[in-house]
C-alpha cells in the first residue's frame, strides 16, 4: 500500500476546500478605534474574534482598525458594536460609561492616558 | 533619659541624610548567556511610598529628587519585571528589568507562533517554543522533535528503546548539541545524553541548519541545536508536571524558582521515570519497551550584579538504570537481579538480557560582565566540568566507558566604528579523556584509552547593515594534541529581497573525533561483531587495530523564505537546500557481513544532500496548517559497492500538522488540539541475504505513515490536562527482532540481531498527564 497517492488526494481536497472558504463574499473595511496600547490592541481585536470576522488588525499608531469580515454574516454596524462593548469608542459612535468605566488604567483614552513604556515598539 | 538620647539620635540622623537628588540609567536585559543589556527609553522609574515618579529618556538615563536614605527606587515597565533598590547614598544608581512576569491585571499576551522562523538573522534559525514543545507531549529531548520537520528521530534498536536524531541525512553526532549555549550531548554520551533531558526542563529549542557559529567549538558539520531550559529567571515559582502512559511509564518534572537575596535567584529542577511494566505485543518474546528507572536533578544560580556583572552557575546529575531483553526472566522484580545480569556474559546462561546504567555529573559556570558605559562591549567566561560513565551489558556484549572533560571558553564582544559592525573574539581550552572497554561474547575484546588537550582561538564579524544585509563570519583554530592543527572557517549571510523575502546562503567546515562504541548503540543488540579493514591485506582485522583519525566535512547550503497574506492571514514559505561533503569519514558498515560491522576510516566519498520545503499558514483564528516535505540523498562508499546509499534513511519525508485552539478565557482556559501526521519514505536496510529463511528480511523497509493526535485542556493559565495517542494507525515494524520468537538456540546465536530498526515497534500508545503551576 502505498501512502503517497493517499497523500495527493487529501492535499486535493484541502485545496479545493480552501479555495471555497477563500472566495466566499467578504468585504474590508478600515475605521477609527480610540485606544493606547497592548492591552487595548488584544481588546479591541478580541471583540472582533467572533464568527464571520476574517482578520482584525488594530493599529497602535494610526488607531485605525481594518477588518476583513463576510458581509453575510455580519455587519459593519455590529463589528462597530461589538468594540463598544469593550469600551472603545469608534468613528460610528461611543461606548456607553459603563462600558469605558471597565478598562484598565492605563487604557482610559479618554482621560488621555498614556503608556509612554511602549512607544518602542 | 535613654528615650531623649535616641529621639535626638533620631533628630541627628534625619538630618544628615536630607533629600538628595540622584541620576541613574535603567537597562534592558536581552538574550540568554550572552547578555545584551540596552538603555531602556520609556521606563517608570518611582520612589516607592511617594508621590515622585519619572520616565527614563532616549538613553535610558533618569534623574529623581527627594531621595532619602533607606528609600527603595523602583524601575518598572509593562512585560518585564520591576527591579528594585534599596538607596544606600549613591549619586548614580543602576537598575536592569528582566522580560517576565508584568502586573498581573495590565499583562500583554502577545500572540506569538509557536514555531518562528526568523527573516532576520543570517543564520537558518528555527525556534520552537513551549507552545510548540507541548504538542507532542514529549518525554525527553530525543522525542521532542516529533513535530518537527527539519529533525527526524529513528529508534536505534530494537531492544533499549533509544531515539537518535538525523539532521540534513546524518545522524544527530554530526549536529553540534548545546544546553544553554554550553556543549550538551557530546562525546560519550551523544546518543544516550538527550535522554538526560527531560523535554519538561525545557523552554525554548533553537534549530540552525547550516555551518553555525563559531564560538562554541570546532563540532558543529550539520548545524546546531541549542536547548534552553528554564532558568531562574524565566521559570515560574513552581510548575509540576507528571505523565503516563500506555506502555506503564510514568515521570515526574518539576521546576521551582526562589528568590534568594536581591542578587540571587536560584532554580531547581527535579525529573523522575518508572517503567516496570512487560510489554511483548508482537509477542516475539521481548520486551517492546524497556524496564526502566531515571533521576535527574539540577539546580541553577542567577546573579544580577548592579554594575553590569552577571552569572549562572549550575550543578546536575543524572542516574539511570535500564532492563530489556526476553521476557521470561521478569516475572519477577528486574532491579534485584540487576547486579547479576550486569556481570552475565554468555548467551546460554539462560535468556538473553540487556543492561545498561548511566551516571552522570555536571558542573558549568557562566559570568559576564558589561561595560557599563558602553553596553556594546561585554567580557564573558564560561566554564564547564563532567563526568559521564556508562556501562553495558547486552547479552554477552560488555561495554564500559567513563569520559571526563573540562572546558574553558573566554568570549570578548565589541564594535568596530559603529554597531554595524560587532564582533566576538576568544580563546578556548578544552580536557577531554576517554576510557573505554569492551567484550563481545569472550572472543573479542578492546580497551581504548584517549586523552584529548585542544587549546583554540576564533574571531567572528558580524555586519548588519540596516535592513537588507546581515553577514557573519568567522574563523576558528584549534590545536588537537593528537591530531594536529585544524581550520574552521564559516559563513553566513542574509539579503533580504524585500520587507517580506529574504534569502540565506551559509559555508563552513567542521571537525569532530569519533567515538564509535558509544555513537552505535544498534550492533550491541545483536551478535554482530565489530571490525575494522585493513586495506593492505583486503581482509578484516580485530577493532584493535583501527586507527581513529577525526572526521572532517564542509557543509553548504542556501535558504529562501517569504512571509504573506494567503486569504487575508499570515502565511510562510521557507525552502532550503544543503549539501555536506565528507573530507575524512568514519564509515560504519552493516553491509559486509551479518555477524559483523565494520568500522573503518573513509576512502572515496560520502556526502548527503538535502532539501526542504515547509509552508505554515494560520489558516483561521482557531486553526494552524504546517506542511513541509525533505528530501535526502545520502551516500557512502563502502567495501561493497552496490551498498552505496545510506542505510535507515529515508529519501523522502512529508509531515503535515493541524493545530486548533479555542479562544482564551479570562481565566485563561483553552482546549487546544493537534493532529501531525508524517509520512515516512523506503529506507535501504543491510542486506540480510546471506541468512537462511526465516532470518532474512527485505532489503528496503517499506514506507510507513503514523498518525498523532493530542487534545489539551488549560483549566485556567495555572493548571492543565492532555491527553494523546501516538501512532493512532498502530503501524509497527514487521518482526524487528532477526532470530526472536522461540527458534533452537543454536540459530539464535547465529542470527540474533535487534539492529535493523526503521520504524515504531510498540504501536498505537495512548498517554495522559497533567500541569500544574503557580505563577
Amino acid at each position: 500500500m502505498s501512502y503517497l497517492s493517499e497523500m495527493k488526494y487529501a492535499l486535493v481536497l484541502f485545496a479545493v476546500l480552501a479555495a471555497q472558504w477563500a472566495n466566499a463574499q467578504k468585504e474590508s473595511i478600515t475605521f477609527r478605534v480610540e485606544g493606547i496600547c497592548g492591552m487595548c490592541e488584544d481588546r479591541i481585536e478580541g471583540a472582533l474574534d467572533v464568527p464571520g470576522v476574517v482578520v482584525a488588525d488594530w493599529d497602535r499608531d494610526s488607531k485605525m482598525v481594518s477588518v476583513v469580515y463576510r458581509s453575510k454574516k455580519i455587519t459593519e454596524q455590529e463589528l462597530h458594536e461589538l468594540i463598544h462593548s469593550v469600551g472603545h469608542d469608534t468613528s460610528a459612535g461611543k461606548a456607553t460609561d459603563e462600558e469605558y468605566a471597565g478598562l484598565h488604567g492605563c487604557c482610559k483614552y479618554r482621560e488621555g492616558a498614556s503608556c509612554p513604556n511602549e512607544e518602542k515598539e | 533619659m535613654k528615650s531623649l538620647l535616641l529621639i535626638a539620635g533620631f533628630l541627628l540622623m534625619s538630618s544628615q541624610v536630607a533629600a538628595q537628588h540622584v541620576k541613574g540609567k535603567v537597562y534592558e536585559e536581552k538574550g540568554g548567556f550572552e547578555l545584551k543589556h540596552l538603555p531602556m527609553p520609556g521606563a517608570y522609574v518611582r520612589l516607592l511610598g511617594s508621590e515622585s515618579i519619572t520616565v527614563t529618556d532616549a538613553f535610558g538615563v533618569f534623574e529623581l529628587d527627594g531621595v532619602q536614605m533607606g528609600d527603595t527606587i523602583e524601575a518598572s515597565m509593562v512585560g518585564y519585571e520591576p527591579s528594585g533598590w534599596v538607596w544606600e547614598g549613591r549619586g548614580f544608581v543602576e537598575l536592569v528589568l528582566r522580560p517576565g512576569v508584568a502586573l498581573e491585571a495590565a499583562e500583554v499576551v502577545a500572540k506569538q507562533r509557536s514555531t518562528s522562523l526568523s527573516l532576520m538573522s543570517p543564520l537558518n534559525v528555527q525556534t520552537l517554543n513551549r507552545a510548540e514543545l507541548v504538542k507532542a507531549a514529549c518525554c525527553n529531548l530525543s522525542e521532542a522533535f516529533e513535530t518537527n520537520a527539519s529533525v527526524d528521530a529513528s529508534f536505534t534498536d530494537a531492544i533499549t528503546g533509544t531515539r537518535q536524531i538525523k539532521m540534513l541525512g546524518l545522524d544527530g553526532k554530526y549536529t553540534q548539541l548545546m544546553v544553554d549555549n554550553m556543549p550538551g550531548p557530546r562525546g560519550l554520551s551523544v546518543v544516550q545524553g538527550l535522554l538526560l533531558i527531560p523535554g519538561d526542563w525545557v523552554q525554548s529549542i533553537a534549530i540552525s541548519k547550516g555551518a553555525g557559529t563559531v564560538s562554541s567549538g570546532y563540532e558543529s558539520i550539520t548545524g546546531q541545536i541549542n536547548v534552553a531550559l528554564k532558568n531562574p529567571t524565566n521559570a515560574d515559582p513552581f510548575h509540576a508536571n507528571i505523565y503516563l502512559n500506555g506502555a506503564g511509564r510514568w515521570e515526574w518534572n518539576h521546576v521551582s524558582t526562589h528568590q534568594v537575596s536581591r542578587r540571587w535567584r536560584t532554580a531547581l529542577l527535579s525529573h523522575a521515570l518508572m517503567n516496570q511494566r512487560v510489554n511483548d505485543r508482537n509477542g516475539d518474546g521481548f520486551l517492546d519497551t524497556p524496564l526502566q528507572r531515571h533521576v535527574i536533578l539540577r539546580n541553577e544560580w542567577k546573579f544580577t550584579g548592579d554594575r553590569g556583572i552577571r552569572g549562572e552557575y549550575a550543578l546536575s546529575g543524572a542516574t539511570t538504570q535500564l532492563v530489556s531483553g526476553q521476557t521470561t526472566p521478569f516475572s519477577e522484580a528486574p532491579w534485584n537481579q540487576l547486579p547479576t545480569w550486569m556481570d552475565q556474559r554468555t548467551f546460554s546462561e539462560g535468556s538473553w538480557v540487556a543492561t545498561s546504567l548511566i551516571d552522570r555529573l555536571e558542573a558549568t559556570a557562566k559570568t559576564g560582565f558589561v561595560f557599563p558605559a558602553a553596553e556594546w562591549r561585554s567580557i564573558g567566561t564560561q566554564f564547564s566540568a563532567l563526568r559521564h560513565a556508562s556501562r553495558h551489558n547486552m547479552g554477552g556484549n560488555a561495554y564500559d566507558g567513563v569520559e571526563q572533560m573540562f572546558r574553558a571558553n573566554v568570549l570578548y564582544a565589541g564594535r568596530i566604528g559603529n554597531s554595524n559592525h560587532r564582533f566576538t573574539t576568544g580563546g578556548s581550552w578544552v580536557f577531554n579523556s576517554f576510557d573505554e572497554s569492551a567484550a563481545w561474547n569472550d572472543t573479542a575484546s578492546v580497551s581504548w584509552n584517549r586523552v584529548e588537550r585542544v587549546p583554540g582561538a576564533y574571531f567572528e564579524y558580524t555586519l548588519n547593515d540596516e535592513a537588507r544585509w546581515n553577514v557573519v563570519a568567522g574563523v576558528r583554530y584549534d590545536r588537537h594534541n593528537l591530531f594536529g592543527g585544524f581550520f574552521s572557517p564559516r559563513f553566513h549571510a542574509r539579503f533580504s529581497v524585500s520587507e517580506h523575502v529574504s534569502l540565506k546562503a551559509s559555508a563552513g567546515r567542521g571537525m569532530r573525533v569519533p567515538n564509535p562504541l558509544m555513537e552505535q548503540l544498534g550492533p550491541w543488540a545483536s551478535r554482530r561483531v565489530w571490525w575494522t579493514w585493513d586495506r593492505e591485506s583486503d581482509a578484516r582485522v580485530p577493532l584493535q587495530g583501527l586507527n581513529i583519525r577525526p572526521e572532517v566535512a564542509s557543509n553548504f547550503g542556501l535558504n529562501a523564505s517569504a512571509r504573506f497574506k494567503l486569504n487575508h492571514r499570515e502565511s510562510s514559505l521557507s525552502i532550503d537546500a544543503y549539501w555536506t561533503e565528507f573530507e575524512e569519514r568514519l564509515v560504519v558498515d552493516y553491509d559486509f557481513a551479518t555477524d559483523a560491522v565494520l568500522v573503518y576510516n573513509l576512502v572515496g566519498t560520502s556526502r548527503s544532500r538535502t532539501a526542504q520545503v515547509e509552508w505554515d499558514w494560520s489558516m483561521h483564528r482557531r486553526f494552524d496548517v504546517r506542511m513541509a516535505y525533505r528530501y535526502v540523498d545520502a551516500v557512502t562508499d563502502r567495501i561493497q559497492p552496490e551498498a552505496r546509499r545510506d542505510p535507515f534513511v529515508s529519501k523522502h519525508r512529508g509531515f503535515a500538522q493541524l493545530s486548533y485552539g479555542s479562544r482564551v478565557r479570562e481565566n485563561g482556559s483553552q482546549w487546544r488540539a493537534d493532529a501531525t501526521f508524517q509520512w515516512i519514505g523506503t529506507q535501504r536496510l543491510p542486506s540480510t541475504a546471506s541468512n537462511t529463511e526465516p532470518f532474512r528480511r527485505p532489503d528496503e523497509s517499506p514506507d510507513f505513515a503514523q498518525l498523532n493526535l493530542q487534545v489539551s485542556r488549560d483549566f485556567s493559565s495555572r493548571a492543565s490536562w492532555y491527553v494523546g495517542v501516538e501512532n493512532l494507525t498502530n503501524v509497527r515494524q514487521d518482526r524487528p527482532i532477526i532470530g526472536a520468537g522461540g527458534v533452537a538456540d543454536a540459530d539464535f546465536q547465529r542470527y540474533f540481531d535487534a539492529s535493523l530498526v526503521y520504524g515504531p515497534i510498540f504501536g498505537r500508545m495512548v498517554y495522559s498527564g497533567f500541569r500544574w503551576k503557580v505563577s
